[in-house]
């Protein structure tokens, strides 16, 4: 379905990920929640349709020609419909004068954080994948390194990270 | 029900196919990967899980257009 949990650093991205859909289609599941919330269904059921008679045929057309990342990348393409077109619907029911606060502060901030970190992360990649333990962990922190970023510039969610961490400072200082 | 069903056709049906245009070795990597992506899933699942009840609540009492019930309004944490 349609939409984005607004404000949980979860835009990560990641450009080893061979289908990195789930940047936004788990992030999904708050639009679609919040549609269910109010009673609209109509919505999220003809976004899906959509997204099921565009992805057939594009798998038969894309995959023997570009493989396998030829299918993910249908993935980044039905997904980036689905923030930009079905979200839009949204929003001319739900919520207008929240638009493009979210567009902005809940959706770009982050993944420009999150993707800063990849294109960073890309400079300094292993050159061979010679050893799938390093490179696991190479990816892993990437992704927690993402996350973070994305997690500090999103508006939301800074505030209560950073009373988050004060408090646990103060015990530690033995404060209360 | 039929947005259950939706879903789970969206999401599985890629794998249908692709497992008939793949080869074993391109396929097996497609699923890991799809595999480590849905990884996030088990982060997201409970917390709109536990919004949901909340996202009703505010949807009875506040009109549709002021701010809407995100984290800040939806928590009292």
């Amino acid at each position: 379905m349609v939409g984005r949990y607004p404000a949980f650093g979860k835009y990560r991205t990641h450009p080893f990920d061979l289908r990195d859909w789930s940047v936004s289609e788990l992030s999904d599941a708050y639009a679609a929640q919040l549609q269910l919330a109010y009673g609209w269904v109509g919505l999220g059921i003809k976004t899906n349709i959509v997204a099921v008679v565009v992805l057939v045929p594009a798998i038969f057309w894309f995959v023997p020609r570009y493989g396998v990342i030829g299918a993910a990348w249908i993935w980044v393409i039905l997904n980036a419909g689905y923030v930009l077109i079905a979200i839009q619907l949204m929003h001319r029911r739900l919520y207008p004068n929240e638009k493009w606060r979210w567009y902005f502060a809940d959706v770009m901030l982050p993944l420009i954080g999150a993707a800063g970190i990849m294109l960073l992360a890309k400079q300094f990649q292993p050159v061979s994948y010679q050893d799938r333990w390093s490179d696991f962990f190479f990816l892993s922190i990437t992704a927690v390194l993402a996350l973070m970023a994305s997690a500090i510039l999103a508006d939301r969610v800074r505030p209560k990270l950073m009373s988050f961490l004060r408090q646990d400072s103060h015990i530690r200082e033995g404060r209360t | 029900m039929s947005v259950t069903f939706l879903a789970i056709l969206l999401t599985q049906l890629d794998k249908v196919l692709l497992s008939r245009l793949l080869s074993l070795e391109s396929f097996g990597y497609y699923t890991l990967a799809a595999t480590v992506a849905g990884v996030l899933y088990m982060v997201i699942g409970p917390i709109t899980s536990a919004f949901y009840p909340r996202l009703v609540e505010l949807s009875t009492q506040e009109n549709r257009v002021q701010s809407p019930p995100y984290i800040t309004k939806v928590h009292s944490w």
